[in-house]
């Protein structure tokens, strides 16, 4: 009888006891009720299954709602038992729940989900790949830009981007030069007026800032003339609001066909990044394979590698602290099962089904980390504010997505997530084992083999624990100890105490490329004349990343071309191996003379390699220039997150473009001489043009705060170090208070025998001491694995990774001395009448 | 001494376990008879699907309000599927009190809520 069968099915749906002790009556009962509405005829019978479906839909659910609440009654009397043990777990594991959660939304709003104006399809840009790994934009003349778009069969909104800086109205001020259909590649819409259209001429359109503060936010703004670079441009539109950091970007400008500038442009609908790319590779092909760049996703063109890094790294590193805390609740759930073994060999010997008692048995370690759960969210919430209070500032807010991290709904979805999963996780072994055994022996009091059996499985939970906090410390410690390194190197000393200077003129319109150039050599000539010697530069060591750069022959990429003056060199590190640094005399001759670092020569022996060789160089507009190489030098990394120096072409700054160019002027460190080179500076630009202001920031600062990357991965890695510290040692008080329980006879008899503190800490050390030696052995091995991780951001030095062993281990059986010193004083402080009780 | 049963705490009694309760105050039945009989002196307005019915009994039978019955009826009487139910004396108990509480409720509101009497002229 299908019916029969059918409702049978849905009897599956209740608790197992349920179904043993009324399946065969319900059954019985559908039978009849199912008959009777048969006769009845068709609408009976229609109204029988719909009210019996509710019944079902109701029952079922109210039973296992029974259930739960009885096993949830249960779980929290339990709980209560060990208020302090249970309450530092509950706060631990919301640490590291928290600490989850927060890896887990970083990395989703930076990489992994779409951005908000990405929703009609995803934005790839033109790249090629600088030294460091950050994708840099590959420019284009703006009419080859026009001809890709007009001929692209995967893309559409092929727009060109240039973004410029200008002084206006005594203002810095950024904007975009960009083809019109950037701004449906951003979704930009105008609040008044239009923006512009192919076609245009000499139209503007301002951003939200520039026309709240200049135009109060009058729509009078539209038509009006705004003189920018020496030419007159009508304000068609004004934005209200545009997407992340372009919001700070006040002005927009059509392209014009000379302009060389970056390509943004959608994905067609089907179209997958490596048909652009295979697009872009045959259009460069007939344009003349001159530029080896790619199609790169938007979203990553202002990731540098090491965010990555720091994202997965942490990921990793909270993630085993999230293992821990659950190796942490096995370690108590097997306490708290061994205390109720007679309870539960009572359930199954009156013939409670398995899964009824899993259920049971799971309820309290689930119970366990869903209150964990409820405390990491304000904790989330917490750790969120924390990190755009402090990230926000130094740059951090530029990276599309970063707005988004916050306790959002998918937020608390991951904490739930994560803290029913690990509840399950922590609380399955220790059930599973339990609700195995055979009921009749676990009703007995425990005998030695049994204990030893039980003692041998907490050991290695709690091996298991040292074995996860060991690589957490040493990644901690070496972390540390190497960013301390690094930041305290000599290069860094030198220009701890110096000052960076921009070239700014806020009265006219900036000079040409030829007089900035002469502008600035005057300038680095009046100040050496005051005692100041400038170094020039448009890779800021410490700061910027250079051009990337390519050989001819070679057709690669294989390091990148740095403007510089030949103060340069004095950069301690800097060895020349064969030549020399060019003279200042030497700096506008042709072809120009230019200096390689060893790993350049190293890798491109067969291109460079002899003093005096002609090298010429393509830079990223696709230009050739011919040069000499003047000298061989060994290098000392620039870069605060490479541990070896870049591939790097050292080129006389006036061949590059003089408005990237930065100055760095170093002064005696304290702040009287600070003033003073501040007012050198001043002096200096007056001297050779009254139009002339610079622009001073103290660079050590700047240096320090371009720190932050490694200083919060440390940070992070510390938090997790110490949560995994933490967890260690409650792990190990659990160990450490079920052997003294179980084994308290044995500690009364060693006290009336006349032992000490010391020699009850020796004596339970003794029986760790091997297990915990292998597995500590075993991970600081599998903790060296660090020197291998992809990134110039890993541990180079040697001292680093000594002190993240030596530093960990200590920390660790400190640790562990201490808690055990502990537990054998109050075993050993108990009252005599109570261990002869023992006895 | 045994200790007195005190009821309260399982009042207020759900209308289902009232109504099973009220059945096996008169005598013994089976799941299908309760079922049957409470359909029938509520005008059907509350009618037992399995699920409900013996979810109930189970939550009575948890409680210690009912029990099942060693006695059968007669062989042409007895229908060897089904088992038979009876109150406990808990049951009574719970019953009673119930019953005196929706009595007490019920009065309370006729006080209330009795139409007034018409004046006299």
């Amino acid at each position: 009888m299908i019916p029969l069968w059918l409702y049978r099915r849905l009897l599956a749906f209740y608790p197992a006891d349920v179904r043993r002790e009324y399946g065969a009556l319900m059954a019985e009962e559908f039978r009849d009720g199912w008959a009777e509405a048969r006769l009845a005829g068709g609408l009976a019978l229609a109204a029988f299954w719909l009210h019996l479906v509710r019944d079902w839909a109701e029952s079922a659910a109210a039973a296992h709602a029974e259930i739960a609440r009885q096993d949830l009654r249960s779980a929290a009397g339990s709980l209560r038992r060990r208020p302090i043990s249970t309450g530092a777990l509950i706060v631990l594991f919301g640490f590291v729940i928290s600490a989850n959660t927060v890896m887990v939304v970083v990395a989703r709003c930076l990489l992994w989900e779409p951005l908000s104006f990405e929703a009609r399809g995803p934005l790839v840009v033109l790249t090629q790949s600088s030294a460091t790994g950050t994708p840099a934009w590959q420019t284009l003349p703006a009419k080859l830009v026009d001809q890709l778009a007009r001929e692209s069969r995967t893309m559409e909104d092929v727009a060109f981007v240039n973004n410029f800086t200008v002084f206006m109205y005594g203002q810095r001020h950024g904007g975009y030069y960009a083809a019109p259909a950037a701004f449906r590649n951003f979704g930009i819409t105008a609040a008044a007026g239009r923006l512009f259209r192919d076609g245009d001429g000499d139209v503007a359109v301002i951003g939200a800032r520039l026309w709240r503060d200049r135009y109060h936010g009058l729509a009078s703004a539209i038509g009006s003339i705004l003189n920018f670079a020496g030419r007159d441009y009508r304000i068609v539109g004004a934005l209200s609001q545009a997407p992340g950091t372009l919001n700070d970007a006040d002005l927009w400008i059509p392209s014009r066909p000379f302009m060389y500038g970056g390509v943004i442009a959608r994905l067609k609908h089907g179209a997958r990044l490596r048909d652009a790319q295979a697009e872009w590779l045959e259009f460069q092909r007939r344009e003349g394979g001159r530029r080896p760049a790619g199609f790169t996703w938007f979203r990553r063109v202002n990731m540098a590698p090491e965010f990555d890094f720091i994202i997965w790294l942490c990921q990793a590193a909270f993630l085993i602290a999230l293992l821990l805390a659950c190796a942490d609740l096995a370690s108590f759930q097997f306490g708290h099962m061994l205390r109720r073994q007679r309870g539960i060999a009572v359930r199954m010997a009156v013939g409670a089904s398995r899964g009824r008692l899993l259920r049971f048995l799971l309820t309290e370690s689930v119970v366990t980390a869903v209150l964990a759960g409820a405390v990491s969210l304000p904790l989330s919430a917490g750790l969120m504010w924390f990190l755009h209070a402090h990230l926000d500032a130094v740059g951090v807010s530029s990276l599309w997505g970063w707005s988004e991290v916050r306790l959002d709904r998918v937020a608390v979805l991951v904490a739930i997530v994560l803290s029913l999963a690990s509840g399950v996780f922590s609380g399955w072994f220790p059930a599973w084992r339990t609700i195995n055994r055979n009921p009749w022996p676990m009703l007995a009091p425990p005998r030695g083999d049994s204990r030893w059996a039980v003692g041998r499985l907490r050991l290695a939970l709690l091996a298991t624990q040292v074995a996860l906090a060991v690589p957490l410390l040493i990644f901690a410690i070496a972390f540390s100890v190497e960013g301390s390194g690094r930041l305290d190197s000599g290069a860094v000393r030198y220009f701890k105490s110096s000052l960076q200077v921009t070239f700014t003129f806020p009265n006219r319109p900036s000079p040409s490329a030829r007089d900035l150039v002469n502008l600035i050599q005057k300038i680095t000539s009046r100040l050496q004349d005051k005692g100041y010697q400038a170094i020039l530069t448009d890779a800021l060591p410490f700061l910027d990343d250079g051009t990337p750069f390519e050989y001819e022959a070679a057709g690669r990429h294989v390091g990148r071309v740095v403007h510089v003056n030949s103060h340069f060199f004095d950069i301690p590190g800097f060895r020349f191996r064969r030549g020399g640094r060019w003279t200042p005399s030497e700096e506008r001759q042709f072809p120009p003379p230019v200096v390689v670092n060893q790993a350049i020569a190293r890798q491109a022996g067969t291109v460079v390699g002899k003093l005096g060789d002609s090298l010429t160089i393509v830079n990223s507009n696709g230009t050739r220039v011919s040069s000499r190489i003047a000298g061989i030098v060994d290098q000392p990394p620039l870069d605060l997150y490479g541990s070896a120096a870049q591939p790097t072409i050292f080129v006389p700054y006036p061949f590059g473009s003089p408005g990237r160019l930065g100055m760095v002027v170093r002064f005696n460190g304290d702040s009287g001489s600070a003033d003073s080179a501040r007012a050198a500076i001043e002096a200096a630009f007056h001297e050779v043009d009254p139009d002339a202001r610079p622009g001073i920031q103290d660079y050590g600062a700047r240096i320090q705060a371009n720190w932050i990357a490694w200083r919060y991965l440390a940070g992070f890695l510390s938090v997790a170090g110490l949560l995994a510290l933490g967890l260690a040692v409650t792990g190990a008080t659990a160990y450490l208070a079920q052997t003294f329980s179980e084994r308290s006879h044995e500690v009364a008899l060693r006290c009336a025998f006349g032992s000490q503190i010391a020699g009850i800490w020796i004596w339970i050390t003794r029986q760790v001491v091997r297990a915990l030696a292998a597995v500590t052995i075993l991970a600081a091995g599998g903790a060296y694995l660090i020197k291998w991780l992809p990134s110039g951001m890993v541990p180079a030095t040697g001292l680093a990774l000594w002190a993240g062993f030596g530093f960990a281990l200590a920390l660790l059986w400190a640790a562990w001395s201490a808690v055990c010193w502990l537990a054998s004083r109050r075993a050993a402080a108990e009252p005599l009448m109570s261990r002869l009780r023992h006895i | 001494m045994k200790p007195r049963f005190d009821p309260t705490p399982f009042l207020p009694l759900p209308h289902a376990h009232f109504e099973i309760l009220v059945c096996l105050a008169e005598n013994e039945q089976h799941g299908y008879a309760i079922k049957r009989e409470i359909a029938r002196r509520t005008a059907g307005r509350l009618q037992l699907g399995p699920g409900s019915l013996y979810g109930a009994i189970k939550k009575l039978t948890d409680d210690g309000l009912i029990a099942e019955s060693d006695q059968r009826p007669a062989a042409h009487l007895d229908d060897e599927r089904r088992h038979y139910y009876r109150l406990t004396a808990e049951g009574q108990a719970v019953l009673r009190a119930e019953a005196a509480r929706l009595r007490s409720l019920v009065e309370l509101a006729e006080t209330r809520f009795a139409p007034a009497r018409p004046r006299r002229a």
